[in-house]
């Protein structure tokens, strides 16, 4: 198999079972691969298995069926998931939930190192952190304080400084900019393409808003119901969109032109309606799942 | 020309805090007409909460009107108090907030939280206020009304929710609705529906409405005026189009510019830089200038008053003063939008 792939989902499933006869299936056969370098967007409402997706990705969940390669390799192996662990980083949306208010900036974006038992204070360590501190956009004056003192861009800024430090293979980001201001979010998105283009990160990016999507994504899965639905590189998905899920999800961006907006369709799709089994390729690395 | 249904007059909000008072809303001059929708935008912390809530006065204690009035269908409510409000509100005006699940009752079922706002109002039956709200419910697009109108809140969807919600602020035949970041927390296939919904109850009720939001798209879909707030000022008012497509004020060029609907995606996006000041003590002068890279040095010194553009638009900023240097907006929404189309298309 190719080595530029990180990480692949091959018909992975992840179903909860509540009780004896109800299941919740939140993840339902989805296959997927991030490839090096590229930034991977996820899209899909509320509840179709977008988050449960990227987490099982970072090893949070046990798969019920199906399997994920890591480089190449199962992690039903232990050494495997040990290593995944290490190697993939995530970037919570809440980030003032996500950093511990009883520590200080700096002790946040050293924790991973001493979990993973790192020498923090070696110079190749302290050296790696200067570095990551200037590209997450912080300064000194921010280490030694507190997550309540600081904006919600700034908190964001030091999440991703944080998931930065272990040096990621990939960092997950779950709607890494959904509760920020505008400017903010512009800022933050900056960020994130600085660092793919420069500094060659590989993101799984999840997001509701598809022009955050469409703007910092290569390539863009759409779920639906814990399936994947359509599958294709961003401009080529956004373009020419098959499946009428994905039609109806872009007809619903809005866009800032009233003129546009007084005047657009708004196509309505059923999600009730069963889904098909079968993936399609329609283009070159273009896939729809197949309609019944 | 008809009367208004909503005026603000030189209106400034403030709240008395230990650190000092925070002037939250600093002289907003503001009218709506009757079956107009008015879309408020700004940052957090802008004040366009504080300036919805503050009309219909559900603000804490330590709030108060600083100066300046209100004017609801005519009617100065500049000095009511608690008691002369009760009436008003639902009657008059009603507001939706963010999140659907904090406003509805989580132990009572929808349709009874609906009829207690029509029972409230009126002197009708129980029968006939439960009729009305199976109505209200038909009206927000809730299939199967008479079943549904027996279940809890938490049977709903997220959308369906704030349908219900918004069921329960039209029963009471409000003539203006304050939807403050109403389909925010809603998906987008969701928020369609709902911003769809609140233009088809604009048009069969005519109902007035301020409409806040961040989001400028759905401002966009929405909103015939366009308000865009900074530090508690209004800075730039205007019909939509004038706004999206002829934007005069520093703030709002850099509002649009930093949206990634329209961005080219080989470019990063603008940002404004710097944070919004504090609203204790704020700064002489524009309140922007320090995050303006177009600021005079005027902007420092003296607050820009608003400048008319044409009858329906104006903004705060001293560029359009006759003596400043003349700046080209580096928005061009309406060109980005039509290369968008095309790409779509």
């Amino acid at each position: 198999m190719a080595t530029d792939t990180i990480i692949e989902a091959k018909d992975l499933c992840l179903h909860f079972k509540i009780d004896e006869d109800y299941t919740v299936k939140a993840i339902d056969g989805v296959s997927l691969e991030i490839k090096d370098g590229e930034v991977f967007g996820l899209v899909g409402e509320t509840g179709c298995g977008k988050s449960t997706t990227a987490r099982a990705l970072c090893g949070m969940y046990k798969p019920t069926g199906g399997d994920i390669l890591y480089r190449g390799e199962s992690v039903k192996r232990k050494e495997t998931l040990n290593r995944m662990h290490k190697e993939i980083q995530m970037i919570f949306q809440d980030s003032g939930a996500a950093l511990n208010p009883r520590m200080t900036v700096e002790k946040i974006i050293l924790e991973p190192l001493k979990i993973h038992h790192m020498p923090v204070n070696s110079a190749d360590i302290k050296h790696r952190f200067d570095y990551i501190l200037e590209k997450s956009g912080l300064d000194k004056s921010h280490l030694s304080k507190y997550p309540q003192e600081l904006s919600g861009g700034q908190r964001q800024r030091v999440a991703i400084a944080r998931s930065l430090i272990m040096e990621p293979r990939l960092v997950v980001a779950d709607e890494p900019v959904a509760s920020l201001d505008i400017s903010i979010q512009a800022q933050i998105i900056n960020l994130f393409k600085h660092l793919q283009n420069e500094h060659g990160f590989t993101f799984l990016f999840i997001a509701h808003d598809l022009s955050v999507v469409r703007f910092i994504s290569d390539r863009v899965g759409v779920m639906l119901k814990g399936r994947l639905v359509e599958l294709g590189p961003t401009e080529e998905l956004f373009n020419n969109p098959v499946h009428p899920y994905t039609k109806s999800l872009l007809s619903a961006i809005h866009i800032p032109d009233p003129e546009y907006e007084r005047n657009k369709v708004f196509l309505e799709y059923d999600t009730e309606k069963p889904l098909g089994d079968i993936m399609l390729e329609v283009s070159p690395g273009h896939f729809v799942l197949e309609e019944i | 020309m008809s009367e208004n249904l909503l005026e603000l007059k030189d209106y400034s909000v403030s709240f008395n805090t230990p650190k000092g008072e925070v002037e939250a809303v600093r002289n907003v001059n503001l009218e709506l007409k009757p079956g107009e929708i008015l879309g408020v935008v700004g940052e957090s912390g802008c004040g366009k909460t504080v300036m919805c809530k503050s009309v219909m006065k559900l603000m804490p204690k330590n709030a108060f009107i600083k100066s300046g009035s209100v004017k609801v269908q005519g009617e100065d409510i500049t000095s009511y108090k608690e008691r002369d409000m009760r009436p008003l509100r639902g009657k008059r005006f009603a507001m939706v907030f963010q999140d659907p699940m904090t406003s509805l009752n989580p132990t009572i079922p929808i349709g009874k939280q609906i009829t207690e706002s029509i029972l409230k109002h009126e002197k009708v039956s129980t029968d006939e206020a439960k009729r009305r709200a199976i109505e209200m419910l038909d009206l927000v697009g809730i299939k199967d009304p008479n079943e549904r109108f027996k279940l809890q809140p938490h049977f709903f969807s997220g959308g369906m929710r704030q349908r219900c919600v918004l069921a329960v602020a039209l029963a009471s035949k409000p003539e203006l609705l304050f939807a403050d970041e109403a389909t925010t927390a809603l998906d987008v296939t969701v928020e369609e529906k709902i911003l769809n919904l609140l233009l088809d109850i604009r048009e069969r009720l005519g109902i007035g409405m301020v409409f806040i939001s961040h989001d400028l798209g759905a401002v966009a879909r929405v909103a015939d005026r366009v308000a865009v707030m900074y530090a508690g000022k209004i800075v730039e008012i205007g019909t939509a189009e004038e706004i999206y497509y002829d934007p005069r004020h520093p703030y709002t060029w850099g509002l649009l510019s930093s949206l990634p609907a329209l961005a080219r995606k080989d470019g990063e996006l603008n940002f404004i830089h710097g944070m919004p000041p504090s609203l204790i003590d704020p700064p002489p002068g524009d309140a922007f200038a320090e995050r303006n890279k177009y600021a005079l040095a005027i902007d420092y010194e003296k607050e820009p008053p608003m400048f008319q553009i044409s009858e329906t638009h104006s903004a705060a900023t001293w560029l359009l003063d006759e003596r400043a240097p003349r700046v080209v907006s580096p928005v061009n929404l309406k060109k980005r939008s039509a290369l968008w189309q095309q790409i779509r298309s």
